[in-house]
């Protein structure tokens, strides 16, 4: 059963892949709201502004200008607002340096951008409609979802 | 040891001795002659004490010897050793002899017709009664010599050194048949004793000079600072110091002042120190004050002299200047240093340079792929045959290119490789292979033979790479004609009297022309269609950097038509 209302915040710097994010959660989840930032600081901005929905999960791009992934993830983890949030690394890079550093930080999952929206949108539609404890286990076929230590 | 003259040979059989020999009643006369020989001996014996003049000296005994023996003539030679002969005796004075007999009898051999001559062969004395009735004389061309001479008997007694080394001879002649009585001989001997201590005094002083001269001139040729320090090395006795150094002429107590930098001088003392309580060689390159008053570096090194109760009487040293040479190895160590630190950034500039495009480019081949796909999935409806096929290549491209992508990335990451080495079971490793690769296996109806495996050190994720690899082309380059055989073998092998193991995995596929056994390695190599045969054309240039990287080699062979062979040694 779908839970429902979800926020899914995400920072990205590329408009394209922050449109197709919105698209593919879109196709799988109508009712989830999609929020985006262009890098860490504007999400800080967003999250900080009265009025803001806290989001179910927070998606962070590596690399993007002003403040990137990885200044993002600490600081979300080091501020107890939102270091109960899910968060989960979306990047290009599939490097074992970076998911090791990703899950070393406290990510909850590391994504590597899947190039066919449809696979974003079956990953997309998992995170929608199940909570953490139960993704977790529905994600593991998935190509793209970066497991620790895999 | 040998007594001079102690035993007697006589080329004469019928030889007796003297006939005073055994008298015990000696005559006034005879005592007072006696008497006078002793005074000579002793006379002689203060002459030699006093050392002076060696030619006069050797005079003096041929002139004894006549007074002794009672003879005409006398002559003593000094020996000059030949390896592998009884060596030469050469004539040091003479007594009675004419200018040209002396020239005639210069130089003596072991062969020559004479009773030396005999005595050097039998190293032992020879009395010759009558060289005209002598058994070895007879056909010698010296006799008519003698006899022109007038000379009919004569004795030769070699001269021993004290440990029993022939130094020379001392004869006499007489100008009548004649046998020397013992009592002279005994004499004689006592003379003989005296000659032979002068000769080996004269050779040990000569030898001494010689290597004294040696030394100065070796001091002379150097450009090297001399200098001599006493025992202590509080005092400089002296240095020569050449363009280098000051000189010191005269005894100072603050030479490290003069020639050592301050911030030095306790490195320098130290190591003096050192030598002194050891008494060895003191050596040491340092920095010295030299002659302009610049600071310059030296190679010094010096010897403690002994005395003969092994006290150190003072310090024999030589300091070379090492300034220029020592500019030189700095200026050189700093360049090398530069160099090193230049392609250490250069080299991990490339790195970083190769992660970072590659990286980068990974972003805009998603995307292609990502539009590409939807185009394909969401609008292939609407486009024209023509215009999915084109779609359908973009994106074929584009995979590949991530392919490459990929490629590089894992190339340029595996310098920065650190993970630790740990014992690898290539048979497991073979069976994750083998599952792996499963259904290609099974497509093609592949056959995989292979023998017992060793455990190797290596990084798993490397080693799984380089046999993946390997058997992947294997499959992949199969003939369409014939089902893939790929066969696997492990030998123990040496590289540089270390173990290796050698894995050779040969197949039957398309192999390669031989021509291309080294280049198949070389980073973007192709040679087959990619059409035909996908790939990245980094996998053998991947599998070659895995395999240097764990100190190995691996080496290709391909025959067109019949397969390839990869041979890998690793060290065990």
């Amino acid at each position: 059963m779908a839970l429902a209302h979800k926020t899914f915040l995400l920072a990205d710097d590329d408009a394209d892949d922050a449109d197709i994010f919105c698209e593919a959660l879109s196709r799988t989840a109508s009712d989830a709201a999609c929020q985006t930032a262009e890098n860490g600081q504007e999400l800080f901005h967003l999250l900080s502004k009265p009025g803001t929905t806290i989001p179910d999960i927070i998606f962070l791009d590596i690399n993007m200008p002003i403040m990137n992934g990885w200044e993002c993830l600490r600081q979300l983890k080091e501020n107890t607002s939102y270091s109960n949030i899910p968060t989960i690394m979306y990047s290009t890079s599939s490097a074992k340096k970076d998911i090791d550093m990703a899950y070393r930080m406290g990510a909850t999952l590391f994504l590597t951008k899947p190039e066919d929206i449809r696979e974003l949108a079956k990953i997309l539609g998992i995170l929608a409609s199940t909570s953490q404890e139960s993704f977790l286990s529905r994600l593991k076929g998935f190509e793209n979802i970066r497991l620790k230590d895999s | 040891m040998r007594e001079p003259g102690t035993p007697t040979l006589t080329e004469s059989a019928q030889l007796k001795e003297g006939c005073n020999n055994g008298n015990s009643s000696l005559s006034k006369e005879q005592l007072e002659a006696e008497l006078a020989d002793a005074r000579l001996l002793h006379q002689l014996s203060i002459e030699l004490i006093q050392e002076d003049g060696t030619a006069g000296l050797y005079k003096k005994i041929v002139q004894a010897a006549v007074a002794i023996m009672r003879s005409q003539y006398a002559s003593m030679q000094m020996l000059y050793p030949e390896p592998g002969t009884a060596g030469k005796l050469r004539l040091l004075a003479a007594s009675g002899f004419t200018p040209e007999g002396e020239k005639f009898w210069e130089w003596v051999y072991r062969h020559t017709g004479s009773s030396c001559g005999a005595a050097l062969r039998a190293q032992q004395r020879v009395v010759v009664h009558n060289f005209n009735t002598c058994e070895f004389m007879q056909d010698a061309p010296t006799l008519p010599i003698f006899q022109e001479a007038g000379i009919y008997a004569a004795q030769s007694t070699p001269l021993y050194s004290r440990n029993g080394k022939l130094l020379g001879m001392i004869s006499t002649h007489w100008d009548h048949p004649h046998t020397p009585p013992r009592r002279h001989l005994e004499l004689l001997d006592i003379l003989a004793r005296q000659a032979a201590d002068l000769i080996e005094r004269t050779q040990t002083a000569e030898a001494l000079r010689a290597s004294e001269q040696r030394l100065r001139a070796l001091a002379t040729a150097t450009n090297d600072a001399i200098y001599r320090m006493s025992p202590d090395w509080t005092e400089m006795y002296q240095l020569d110091g050449r363009t280098f150094l000051d000189d010191t002429k005269r005894p100072i107590d603050n030479w490290l002042e003069k020639y050592i930098p301050s911030e030095d001088q306790e490195q320098v003392l130290s190591v003096i120190r050192q030598a002194i309580t050891a008494k060895t060689v003191f050596q040491l390159e340092h920095r010295v004050i030299q002659a302009d008053g610049t600071i310059g570096w030296t190679f010094s090194r010096a010897i403690p002299i002994p005395d003969h109760s092994g006290n150190i009487t003072e310090w024999f040293g030589a300091a070379s200047d090492i300034t220029e040479k020592k500019a030189l190895l700095t200026r050189l160590e700093g360049i090398v240093d530069d160099r090193t630190r230049e392609l250490q950034r250069s080299n991990e500039d490339l790195r970083q340079f190769a992660h970072v495009a590659s990286h980068d480019l990974k972003e805009p081949v998603r995307k292609i792929r990502t539009f590409g796909l939807r185009l394909k999935n969401e609008v292939g409806n609407a486009l024209s045959e023509e215009a999915r096929i084109f779609t359908e290549k973009i994106l074929e491209s584009a995979s590949r290119m991530t392919t490459m992508i990929e490629g590089v990335l894992t190339y340029s990451s595996l310098d920065a490789i650190d993970e630790h080495l740990e014992l690898l079971d290539l048979n497991e490793i073979l069976t994750e292979i083998h599952n792996d690769l499963e259904v290609p296996i099974q497509q093609k109806n592949a056959v995989i033979k292979c023998n017992r495996l060793p455990t190797i050190k290596g990084v798993k994720v490397l080693i799984y790479q380089l046999l993946y690899n390997l058997i992947n082309n294997s499959l992949k380059f199969a003939k369409e004609s014939e089902a893939p055989r790929i066969v696997i073998d492990a030998t123990i092998t040496s590289v540089d009297g270390n173990p290796h193991t050698q894995i050779v995995i040969a197949d039957n596929g398309i192999g390669f022309d031989p021509s291309c056994n080294e280049t198949i390695f070389d980073t973007f190599t192709r040679l087959n269609s990619k059409t035909k045969y996908d790939g990245t054309g980094l996998g053998l240039s991947l599998s070659k950097k895995i395999v240097e990287r764990h100190k190995g080699a691996i080496r290709a062979r391909g025959i067109p038509d019949v397969g390839a062979t990869f041979t890998i040694k690793l060290p065990l």
